[in-house]
């Protein structure tokens, strides 16, 4: 009887310290911080389901000096709490990530109410964006959520926690996606790269293809190759690339697998054609990487990876010699040769 | 004084003692029954009819009587057998007894609390002697000992333990022996009583031993190198030791295929953890761990929930009260009143709980889920074991969260790992791990690889080549 009364004591003493009832919870699907007159503008959009069945949200806007003060006024109103751990987007205006990023990832890695599994990205309309999926009766921070876990298409995906990983790291450079608003619907095409804390150039289309092909992040590409009168469009599905440093050079091989959807005048039989489409889509990546170099924006962590080896990389990108080794192979299983009609 | 005077002064105010008084060879024979446990009829044929044709001689009483049992007794003994329904008859003050016992049994009747589907549909009765033969048709061998005990100080209960000579370990007959022969109480009236004396009540929720009414799991029993009791008066035997797994494991899963029965033994296993854990983790999760829900399901819940004026805790604890409500007045009550309740159930649950406000959607069907788990349990004491730790977690899980469940996990495996029937680990055959009696309870194999009995309960380890 001791045993029981002394459990019951120690239970009533020492539980209930984070006790939250569902139904007094806001959750905070998607968060925009903007950064305006030297004050932080929060957009917080709220999802929660009608009793029709139905998923529908609503925003709350706030100003204060700090972010948690923003936040504090935005729910000033609300009779529940805010909670953030299901938090789908995070969207930064271009001034915020130019001016305070430092300070939203601080205030993001200090306040454990967040998770580390989110998108984020930069978004200079985001009440805009926001509300034009909220008009959709979407809501917007799980249909971005949506895109990126269910589709492949080529974005570029960044979360809260490789964010972090490479902002902390001093031999690598940021890069976050840019969403828009063009004809009420939302563009997610294009990408900043940073050099430090500053944005310094933006990629879009084949750029973040290649990209995301350095990477090995898996999505759907598609490369148009045009040369003379001769088209092709190369749909990628498996790929391997490989960055590493050895005699003080960035060694660089990319394999390429994929099918040819598209040919014009184009001769699958004949490796010389391969072989200039190979030869392109090297081109290409040096011309990402010269992309890079003139903005000394290390987004492939270069540096990173020849600090690994010998601990004094190069501040400047440009001193660090690269060679790129590509190697195209088309999948010719059940593939027509011929080019039908010819 | 005379012996038939001790009787009578013995059995004063009992007015079903039928004394009849005899000359016969001049001399006076006594002939004492109690009409209310011994049959007339029989009294009649064996006894009264002999003593009273004219003419007939004899030296020994024993010669005339055609009786099939009969006794030469003392004095002391006459309470107890005259009680058991058999005929006195006293000459010379020489006390014979003659088995002259009414019938008060029902016919042998199909397993209520045990139905299978493909198994034998007998079960035990409440005479003990027929139970004991209900066994013995199925072991036909001289292996198969009973010793008999007569507990209770008033309902001198016939006990009979029964066991494999050559398999079972004598450790265990000679302990049971010594428990059976320490218990001196007034009355022993169902198996039920009885084991609370073979265990260690209330130093655990979960039985030690266990009860069963069909003979042929009592046989599996016999054979593995367990101990059985049977009971006059009781159609339940009982099975000792008994460990977890056997309850995991009916008697049905011998007579299917393997693969199919390794399915249902898992899902007796999922259920069984399910049916303990469903509301304490649901509590543990929407009340403190909201992370680990989808964003949708939370915004679902949350929805769900609008209105319900208690916390969730108490929600959980209104619908197990009157789940445990339902189905304790659906045990007690008469079988005609059984559906009358199950929609007063329905209609309390299903609809108007909801329709009040008083809880939400999801918490019926977390409770619906937790008792319909419980349902493949049909031994009474685990279900109520189950029930004390579902209550146990709900307590951990309300107060700490996770955390607390986690706790609550380690103290039930703890508890379980501790606990022993018989000095056989209650969670044997894991802990320690014997394959051949896994083989038996929680996995099934091949008829045909199942050749060993587990070494814990048996020197005798193997069964069949």
């Amino acid at each position: 009887m001791k045993k029981i009364f002394l459990i019951i004591i120690c239970l009533l003493l020492t539980g209930c310290y984070n006790y939250k009832e569902i139904n007094n919870l806001a959750i905070v699907s998607s968060l925009a911080i903007n950064f305006k007159d030297n004050n932080f503008e929060v957009i917080i959009e709220i999802g929660e389901n009608n009793k029709d069945d139905k998923y529908s949200s609503y925003i709350l806007k706030g100003i204060g000096t700090s972010i948690e003060s923003a936040i504090k006024n935005a729910s000033t109103s609300l009779n529940k709490d805010l909670y953030f751990i299901n938090l789908d987007v995070l969207l930064i205006s271009s001034d915020a990530a130019n001016l305070k990023l430092n300070k939203i990832l601080d205030f993001i890695a200090r306040d454990n109410n967040f998770s580390f599994d989110y998108n984020i990205a930069i978004c200079d309309k985001s009440e805009e964006v926001i509300q034009t999926l909220i008009n959709q009766e979407k809501i917007f921070g799980n249909y971005i959520k949506s895109v990126y876990d269910n589709t492949n298409n080529n974005l570029i995906n960044i979360k809260i926690c490789n964010l972090l990983d490479i902002y902390l790291n001093n031999y690598q450079d940021i890069i976050l996606p840019i969403f828009d608003i063009q004809n009420e619907s939302i563009i997610m095409n294009r990408a900043a790269i940073f050099n430090k804390t500053d944005i310094v150039n933006y990629i879009e289309g084949e750029e973040i293809a290649i990209y995301n092909i350095l990477n090995n992040n898996f999505m759907n590409y598609y490369l148009n190759f045009n040369f003379d009168d001769k088209k092709t469009v190369l749909k990628g599905n498996n790929y391997l690339s490989k960055i590493i440093y050895q005699n003080n050079t960035i060694k660089i091989f990319t394999r390429l697998e994929g099918n040819l959807i598209e040919t014009e005048n184009f001769d699958i039989n004949n490796k010389e054609h391969l072989k200039i489409i190979n030869n392109e889509f090297k081109k290409r990546i040096d011309n990402f990487i010269i992309k890079l170099y003139s903005n000394n924006s290390d987004i492939l962590g270069f540096r990173n990876i020849i600090y690994k080896q010998n601990k004094y990389p190069d501040n400047l990108l440009n001193k660090i010699n690269y060679q790129i080794k590509t190697k195209i192979i088309i999948n010719d299983y059940s593939l027509i040769l011929d080019n039908i009609g010819d | 004084m005379k012996n038939i005077d001790l009787i009578l002064k013995l059995f004063n105010d009992n007015p079903d003692l039928i004394i009849r008084k005899i000359k016969k060879n001049f001399k006076i024979i006594y002939v004492l029954f109690l009409a209310s446990v011994s049959s007339s009829d029989l009294v009649n044929k064996y006894i009264i009819k002999n003593l009273t044709t004219p003419n007939f001689k004899f030296k020994n009483i024993k010669d005339i009587i055609s009786a099939p049992n009969i006794k030469e007794i003392y004095l002391n003994e006459v309470e107890f057998y005259i009680c058991s329904g058999f005929t006195i008859i006293i000459e010379n003050n020489i006390i014979y007894a003659i088995e002259t016992k009414a019938s008060f049994d029902r016919s042998i009747n199909r397993a209520q609390v045990e139905p299978s589907l493909y198994g034998p549909k007998d079960s035990f009765i409440e005479n003990y002697q027929k139970n004991i033969g209900l066994i013995k048709r199925r072991i036909k061998s001289r292996h198969l000992k009973t010793k008999d005990f007569i507990l209770g100080r008033y309902s001198k209960t016939n006990v009979g333990l029964l066991y494999i000579d050559n398999i079972v370990k004598p450790d265990l007959v000679n302990d049971v022996t010594k428990r059976l022969n320490n218990i001196d109480t007034e009355a022993i009236t169902t198996s039920g009583e009885l084991k609370q004396f073979l265990t260690n009540e209330n130093k655990n929720v979960f039985p030690a031993v266990k009860l069963s009414e069909r003979p042929d799991t009592i046989v599996r029993a016999l054979l593995s190198g367990k101990i059985v009791i049977l009971v006059d008066t009781s159609p339940f035997a009982i099975i000792l030791p008994a460990v977890l797994a056997d309850y995991i494991n009916p008697t049905d899963d011998y007579f299917t295929n393997s693969i199919n029965t390794n399915f249902l033994k898992f899902l007796r296993i999922f259920c069984f953890i399910i049916t303990i854990i469903a509301p304490a983790l649901y509590i543990a999760i929407t009340n403190f761990n909201q992370e680990s829900i989808p964003a949708k399901f939370l915004m679902n819940i949350s929805t769900q929930r609008f209105g319900v004026p208690f916390p969730s805790i108490i929600e959980a604890l209104i619908m197990l009260f009157v789940c445990e409500l339902l189905r304790e007045s659906d045990l007690r009550f008469p079988n005609s009143y059984g559906s009358a309740i199950s929609i007063l159930g329905a209609l309390i649950i299903g609809e108007s709980a909801v329709a009040s406000g008083i809880v939400s959607p999801i918490m019926i069907i977390i409770i619906a889920l937790t008792f319909l788990s419980c349902l493949i349990f049909n031994e009474v004491e685990i279900t109520g074991a189950i029930r004390t730790w579902r209550f146990i977690f709900l307590l951990f899980a309300a107060f700490l969260g996770l955390y607390g469940f986690a706790l609550c996990t380690l103290l039930i495996i703890i508890n379980l790992c501790s606990y022993k029937s018989f000095n056989l680990t209650y969670m044997f055959p894991l802990s320690p791990l014997d394959l051949s009696y896994l083989k038996e309870t929680l996995i099934k194999t091949k008829r045909k690889k199942n050749n060993y009995r587990s070494k814990y309960l048996t020197d005798n380890i193997r069964k069949q080549v």
